[in-house]
């Protein structure tokens, strides 16, 4: 934030695409004017200087923070779980996902169209499958996978609580081994 | 890069039936002998169940939403 805010001097800040809609004399929050953003300006700003605060975002992030928080705190009165309302595939990903598909269904299987929509691959892709390929990573899973067993606490629970009979000794070995 | 493909081939791509998988997971899971053949035999029957669930789950979602949209 301070970075953005220094680099307002002389050349327009290249990260801001919002550069051109924030109001050049939006000084109602900087520090010592009071208002519910004050405190926080003047912590995220320390050591920024007044003199270049004309071309600063920390306005609209202030306000996009109260947003934030004033959802989190209306869900969490009215007992609802707090879901992003905006999806975090842009419209390009989206598409682009869409349009693989479209041409993998031609491709691979001859289907001559597709009754999914762009917006049902963001559903998919964000709320289904979170951005993951669902199948383990093989580098990351050693071999044999580890199981659960029993324990020999459990052996000893087990007949007193009407099992037909406890696991042997033998076939114990020999899961505690699969399991390490 | 990941792309969507049916999980099982028999049946069209819709949203209980596309899955997210790398493209090699992909390739793989399409060139397999018989529908789904492949991840049932590479995975645990654990994988393919959570697969077939969120499917599930995501089949009732998209025909709750359909329902609104047509009531509305």
């Amino acid at each position: 934030m301070v970075a953005l805010r220094r680099c307002g001097g002389a050349a327009p800040p290249s990260l801001l695409a919002v550069y051109h809609a924030i109001p050049r004399d939006n000084v109602a929050l900087r520090p010592g004017d009071g208002g519910g953003g004050a405190e926080a300006e003047a912590a995220a700003g320390a050591g920024a200087s007044d003199s270049d605060s004309r071309y600063s975002a920390t306005p609209a992030l202030l306000a996009a923070l109260g947003h934030a928080a004033a959802a989190a705190a209306l869900t969490a009165l009215a007992a609802q779980p707090l879901t992003p309302s905006a999806g975090v595939m842009s419209r390009g990903q989206r598409d682009d996902l869409w349009k693989a598909l479209v041409r993998r269904e031609r491709e691979s299987f001859g289907a001559g169209g597709c009754d999914v929509w762009p917006e049902d691959v963001e559903y998919l892709t964000d709320e289904v499958w979170g951005h993951r390929c669902p199948t383990p990573d093989p580098t990351l899973t050693p071999t044999p996978t580890p199981t659960l067993t029993l324990t020999p606490t459990l052996t000893l629970i087990l007949p007193r609580c009407g099992a037909a009979a406890a696991p042997s000794r033998t076939r114990h070995s020999a899961a505690s081994r699969h399991s390490c | 890069m990941a792309i969507l493909t049916r999980w099982d081939r028999a049946r069209p791509a819709a949203l209980d039936n596309l899955l997210l998988l790398t493209k090699v997971c992909a390739e793989q899971h399409d060139a397999a002998a018989a529908p789904r053949a492949a991840a049932v035999a590479a995975r645990s029957p654990h994988f393919v169940l959570a697969v077939e669930r969120s499917l599930r789950r995501a089949a009732e979602e998209g025909a709750a939403w359909r329902a609104v949209g047509t009531a509305s």
